[in-house]
């Protein structure tokens, strides 16, 4: 009998599989019960927490869970769980559950995981993965949980512990928690909100925090990865010279030598090109020059990030061999090629993404290398400025448009780390100023009698862009741009067909002239006529409303100024009456102005924007919303013609 | 020795010759494969690939294809596989084209073998730089449920932008793959494929309908058609020394250009297929497949079981044929679970499965139409099959009709091949013509297709094996009627509550987002839909009403409100469309290669009515404007009655399918609409 019940109770367990919740998850239920979230929400994080224990050898442990409840369904894609996987980087011990709004618990199988390659283009490979593990389609009012462990080993940057408090969904409660070996220290950096409680006991950091409200997404807010509250963990053993994250720069950058000095060794094949590059050079200047110019162009970038290829350069001559290589690989050939010329040069860490934190020295802030020069006078002379700071010129052999003496954009603002044995300290790269980035476009436009427009246009660009535009220039075909303008000015004009289309360049600009014939931005009013002053660009300008209550600071985007003019000669016959009001406003650095004049019997309409890419507070909030209109305002600015002595008609 | 002892020894000999036997065939393939890799060997280079240039062409390329020479060998009887082999040879022209060098190996099926990669940069000076394995890649890119699929990569080393880049590879293939994609993003100079065949008479186990097609027509040959080749130059060669090969060729093949709004471009670009059928004309082949598959149903699905002849019975006094039609249609809709379309914890359809007492399913097809009925649900075809039963019961003429979903393919009917992806009812009329019905798809009105089946071709049961292409919905049936009903304050701010009444496709749309979705979220995708109408719009308060399982009007609302107004003075200049659904112009090219593709024929109608403040008037409003030709219409007309400013324009697409000689005529009339968009009304401020 009594197997016979035990029968029947294994029969009834198979049949209704019972997935035990566990506790913790109960808890964070419970806990976040009461919450009513921002109706804009689409999920609640009822838990997010990180515990993150760090061995000596570097290798790291952090388990990590996480409770969601899915609040509409595009809240689905915040229940899933998405990890890189690396040989370094391993998921193990997996689990999860959820419980739908209606329906039987579930239980998180196999088949609910997929890991995809992260790179699948050829020309960029990597050993990364990433894993997404969910349950599948999830609807409002269901609950996840999740709860797994990171491996991480290799090089010590791996014990970097990186914490998001939270993305852009609220947070009941999000907690880190570190533990390191006796006698490491630890630097902590980030985005940490104001209320996280932090404490230390006995050898445990954390940090914890409750009721992290919804981050709405605003018009002209700043980037997101200035917004969301995160951070991360530099561990470091201070009795370790060697250690790649430390207390300071100048330990973290002697510790990189290893990596990035030791392959610069000038193999035969290295000294023969080096010489033929050189052969009738006289000065270091033009031997840099041209050492520069060939890394830069001869080499295509493929990166091959597998293993070690992630961190360790390949040989010089295997570079030159396969005649390709990333950014590691092509400073190292130029480095090589320089010594074998009797050029010293050093290896230089940069940012390409996003900012370098002063505080938390170590080599994970970076993601880039390039070559930093000792210039003497022969190569000051020759180039600009605009990649010199202190006693160094910077260059950059990965990117194919920006010529020595220049650097890509996106290392401007940030900081630099050279890498030497003696002393070495961050490098701050100035950020540009709108002046840097300037963009004019000029058009004269003759209306006939049928208001048919014939329009020739110059689009100019100085400075940084016209470096960006040149090696454009050189690298597409004429004819390839000709047909990029006229479909980009069909968005705004009726067909328009883009003619006498040519390229040129000089020392400091960049520009393209062309023939533009459309039918002309008239219409008839009355007895007037009403012409769009500027019908070349996009009126469309992202409103700020001004009741609204601004949650971020205000960002009108990166640093530029944009100037047009745009003179109109107008049919025998016709005028311009009344002239329109000029419009003329700054904040902060910003301007947007438009003025229009009428000499001569013809239009001229001049436009200025300026951005000056900061980030101003959102109590300006009323004070951007006016400037944001006026740049509407002077985008759509229409111009009243009428016939000279009053007469209707056309 | 003890028995134990004796198994255990057994078990590690068989362990370990099992373990030499896998790494004496690693080791013979290893010497297979260096065997295949001596056999090969690159063409000699001329003079003339060397003089090979851009210059010829409108836009220079950075990279030409020279040659690309495909082989495909089933005869080659590898392991039970067959052999693909792709040899090509790229003249790389500019710093950009050296990406060409950077290759990804084709999936061309899941199970492939890449058996082996070579390939090489030659330089001018005649340097020639192989390719090393370090060169090679192959990674997992998907991982799941443990099934992988690994793709290979390859960077050839050595290329500068003066240098001849060539590479082979040699697949191994379960099955024949026996296409050739001519039309690449860069011109290709000259290509040759060569199909070595089994003997006719032979083919491989497995392919089930290739052996249909035998038992059909009694033998087998070699088939070929080259698709999307308009002005391209083509050639075939039947070897006739060897009754088993034949040899395709082309030249001069320009690179492909992607356009808006056309059909899948894999069906556009220039294209070889093989394969093997039988050599008897398409209308043969087409004809004795309808013969077989109309003999199968008679077998299958003709014999009305009991409770399909007491289910007519109730409709048996209707007047007309079409009553009894939509009474069996609808009884279809509303009656059976379809659980192609709905799963069982869908909540909005707790009732219907109450109802219908559905607890339990079965994960497979019913017997016959019969058991559907008695099951009270059903998956995919079934559906058409229960349909088609009811009507034929009732004396109509009722058929099965395979086709292909649009967006998805094309049905070509000179290869004779299945290419059918979706089953419908055709229900013939005395005249021959037919009425095509879609039991499987919910929402639809009798009569009406999804709109992915209008147009394509339709293969009927009992016909003559003719296509009959499915007809287009006229775009009063897809209607959509639009009302903003909004104020201007004295503060120049903009808002109102906008009611847009949604028929046809459109409405059908809506219905199957919401499908399995509560209120809440069905309103999402209203939401979402609101905002990409009316780009510049805040919404909010947004509603939908119309029957959640039906057919008719949904009616969707919300509030808006609208950025600020422009002042320019005393005036304020307003744009009508900043009020109405956003519109674009995507035909901006001069040219225009292929057809022209739209979802369906459509008419949509919207009244802006904008009340102005007292201390403002209308000064001035543009002309009304009609423009209309074969594509469609475009009208806008301005009304003003006292304070209220009245905006209406009808945008109508007569028909969703163009030929590219129709650009011009498509291009206008995006124009006229994109005209509306500069549209200004003048309204003077504290007037005299």
């Amino acid at each position: 009998m009594s197997i016979l019940l035990l029968g029947v109770i294994l029969a009834v367990a198979l049949c209704f599989p019972v997935y035990a919740i566990p506790g913790w998850m109960k808890d964070a239920i419970e806990s976040g019960a009461a919450i009513e979230p921002h109706e804009d929400a689409s999920a609640l994080y009822l838990l997010r927490s990180t515990d993150a224990e760090l061995k000596e050898s570097g290798e790291s442990v952090q388990k990590i869970r996480m409770v969601v409840k899915i609040l509409s369904s595009d809240g689905s894609l915040y229940g899933k769980v998405n990890e890189p996987l690396h040989p370094n980087r391993q998921i193990k011990n997996l689990k999860g559950w959820c419980l739908p709004a209606s329906g039987s618990e579930l239980k998180l199988s196999r088949d609910d995981m997929v890991s995809v390659a992260s790179a699948t283009t050829a020309g960029f490979y990597d050993d990364v993965r990433n894993l997404t593990a969910g349950f599948g389609y999830l609807k409002a009012g269901d609950i996840v949980g999740y709860e797994y462990e990171i491996h991480k080993q290799g090089s010590l940057s791996w014990s970097i512990i990186p914490f998001v408090f939270q993305d852009d969904q609220p947070v009941v409660h999000a907690e880190c928690s570190v533990v390191l070996p006796e006698g490491w220290k630890m630097r902590a950096g980030g985005r940490i909100p104001s209320n996280v409680a932090v404490t230390q006991t006995a050898g445990t950091n954390s940090w914890r925090v409750f009721n992290l409200p919804y981050i709405p997404m605003e018009p002209y807010m700043p980037p997101l990865r200035l917004v969301l509250p995160h951070l991360f963990v530099v561990p470091y053993d201070p009795s370790d010279p060697s250690a790649t994250s430390a207390n300071d720069w100048r330990t973290v950058s002697a510790s990189e030598t290893r990596l990035l000095d030791s392959p610069v060794v000038v193999a035969p094949e290295i000294q023969a090109l080096s010489n033929q590059l050189c052969s009738g050079l006289d000065t270091d200047g033009e031997k840099v020059a041209a050492i520069a110019a060939w890394v830069q162009k001869e080499i295509r970038y493929v990166a091959v990030a597998i293993g070690d290829g992630g961190i360790c350069p390949r040989p010089a001559a295997t570079t030159l061999g396969t005649r390709y290589g990333d950014c590691k690989d092509k400073t190292t050939l130029m480095r090589c090629l320089l010594a074998a010329a009797d050029i010293r040069s050093q290896a230089v860490l940069a940012r390409v993404e996003g900012d370098v934190i002063d505080s938390t020295p170590g080599t994970h802030q970076f993601d880039h290398v390039i070559v930093g020069l000792f210039p003497d006078e022969s190569l000051l002379r020759m180039i600009p400025p605009y990649a010199s700071v202190s006693d160094r010129v910077y260059f950059d052999p990965t990117d194919p448009s920006t010529p020595l003496g220049h650097l890509p954009v996106s290392l401007y603002g940030t900081g630099l780390l050279p890498v030497s044995e003696q002393d070495s300290a961050l490098v701050w790269l100035p950020h540009l100023e709108p002046e840097d980035w300037p963009l004019e476009f000029r058009a004269v436009c003759t209306l006939d009698s049928t208001w048919g427009m014939d329009a020739r246009i110059t689009v100019l660009r100085r400075g940084r862009r016209a470096v960006a535009a040149a090696s454009d220039y050189e690298t597409t075909d004429a004819e390839e741009t000709r047909k990029w303008y006229q479909e980009s000015y069909a968005e705004q004009l009726i067909g328009p067909s883009v003619t006498d289309f040519a390229r040129h360049t000089d020392s400091d600009s960049a520009w393209v002239t062309f023939r533009l014939q459309s039918p002309g931005p008239v219409q008839k009013v009355g007895d007037r006529l009403l012409l769009k002053a500027n019908p070349f660009f996009s009126e469309d300008m992202v409103p700020l409303k001004r009741s609204a209550r601004r949650y971020h600071h205000i960002y009108l985007g990166s640093q530029a100024t944009e100037r047009t003019e745009i003179k109109w000669v107008l049919p025998a016959g016709w005028k311009v009456a009344p002239m329109p009001d000029s419009v003329n406003r700054e904040w902060k650095g910003a301007l947007t102005s438009c003025r229009a004049t009428s000499p001569g019997g013809t239009l001229v309409v001049e436009f200025e924007n300026r951005y000056p890419g900061t980030i101003e507070p959102r109590d300006e909030y009323e004070n951007a919303c006016d400037f944001v209109r006026s740049m509407s305002s002077a985008a759509r600015l229409q111009v009243f013609l009428e016939r000279v002595g009053g007469d209707s008609g056309e | 020795m003890s028995n134990r002892s004796a198994i255990v020894t057994f078990l590690l000999a068989v362990l370990l010759v099992g373990m030499a036997t896998d790494a004496d065939g690693r080791r013979r393939r290893k010497t297979e494969q260096r065997k295949a890799r001596d056999q090969f060997s690159w063409m000699d280079i001329s003079e003339s690939d060397w003089q090979v240039s851009g210059d010829t062409f409108t836009v220079a390329p950075d990279a030409i294809v020279l040659f690309e020479n495909i082989t495909v060998n089933d005869t080659a009887d590898i392991q039970g596989k067959m052999q693909r082999v792709e040899y090509a040879r790229l003249r790389i022209l500019t710093d950009a084209g050296r990406d060409w060098a950077n290759v990804e190996v084709p999936l061309l099926s899941i199970d492939q073998e890449v058996y082996d990669v070579q390939a090489r940069t030659v330089l001018r000076d005649g340097t020639v730089i192989p390719m090393t394995l370090d060169d090679i890649h192959d990674q997992t890119v998907v991982r799941a449920a443990g099934a992988r699929v690994k793709q290979t990569s390859f960077s050839v080393s050595g290329t500068t932008s003066d240098c001849i880049v060539e590479y082979m590879i040699e697949y191994r293939l379960d099955s024949p793959i026996r296409y050739w994609v001519v039309q690449k993003d860069i011109p290709l100079l000259k290509g040759e494929y060569t199909w070595y065949h089994l003997p006719l008479g032979r083919q491989r186990s497995g392919d089930m309908q290739l052996s249909a097609i035998r038992a059909l027509f009694g033998s087998l040959d070699t088939e070929d058609l080259w698709l999307g080749m308009e002005g391209i130059r083509t050639f075939t060669v039947p070897m006739k020394e060897d009754s088993q090969t034949t040899v395709f060729g082309v030249s001069d093949v320009p690179p492909f250009e992607e356009e808006p709004f056309t059909i899948v471009d894999t069906y556009l670009r220039g294209q070889l297929i093989t394969y093997l059928s039988t050599s008897r004309p398409p209308e043969i082949f087409w004809g004795k497949q309808v013969q077989f598959f109309t003999k199968y149903l008679e077998k299958k699905h003709s014999d009305f079981g009991s409770k399909i002849k007491d289910l007519v019975t109730r409709w048996v006094d209707l007047e007309t044929d079409q009553e009894k039609i939509d009474a069996a249609y609808t009884y279809v809709q509303d009656s059976i679970y379809n659980l192609t379309y709905f799963d069982l914890e869908d909540s909005t359809l707790s009732e219907k499965r109450e109802a219908l007492k559905i607890r339990r399913v079965k994960d497979e097809y019913a017997e016959d139409a019969n058991e559907v009925l008695k099951r009270r649900y059903a998956y995919d075809h079934d559906l058409c099959y229960l349909f088609r039963g009811l009507l034929k019961a009732m004396g109509i003429d009722a058929r099965i009709a395979f086709t292909r979903d649009r967006s998805e393919g094309v049905v070509v009917r000179q290869i004779k091949r299945y290419q059918f992806d979706g089953t419908i009812v055709a229900v013939a009329s005395a005249d021959s013509t037919y009425t095509f019905y879609a039991p499987i798809d919910p929402y639809l009105e009798p009569g009406v297709v999804p709109w992915y089946y209008e147009g394509a071709l339709s293969f009927i049961e009992a016909s003559d094996g003719k296509f009959v292409p499915i007809p287009l919905s006229d775009s009063k049936r897809n209607l959509t009627h639009l009302m903003s009903q909004l104020t201007l304050t004295e503060d120049l701010e903009v808002s109102g509550v906008v009611k847009e009444r949604i028929l046809g496709q459109e409405a059908r749309s809506y219905r199957l987002n919401a499908i399995g979705e509560d209120e809440a979220e069905a309103l999402e995708w209203v939401q979402e839909r609101m905002e990409d109408a009316l780009a510049n719009a805040e919404i909010s308060s947004v509603t939908a009403d119309g029957e959640r399982h039906g057919t008719g009007q949904v009616t969707i609302g919300c509030d808006v409100t609208f950025p600020d107004v422009t002042e320019q003075g005393n005036l304020v200049l307003i744009k009508p469309a900043d009020y109405l659904t956003a519109t674009y112009n995507p035909f901006t090219a001069a040219e225009r290669r292929h057809g022209i593709l739209f979802s369906y024929a459509y008419e949509m109608r919207e009244i802006l009515q904008l009340q102005l403040p007292d201390s403002a008037a209308v000064e001035s409003v543009p002309a009304d404007t009609v423009f209309a030709n074969k594509i469609g219409r475009c009208g806008v007309q301005y009304t003003v009655m006292g304070q209220t400013l009245s905006v209406q324009r009808v945008f109508t697409l007569n028909y969703p399918l163009w030929s590219s000689d129709d650009y011009a005529d498509v291009q206008k009339l995006f124009q006229a609409r994109q005209e509306f968009s500069n549209h200004v009304v003048v309204v003077r401020q504290n007037p005299v």
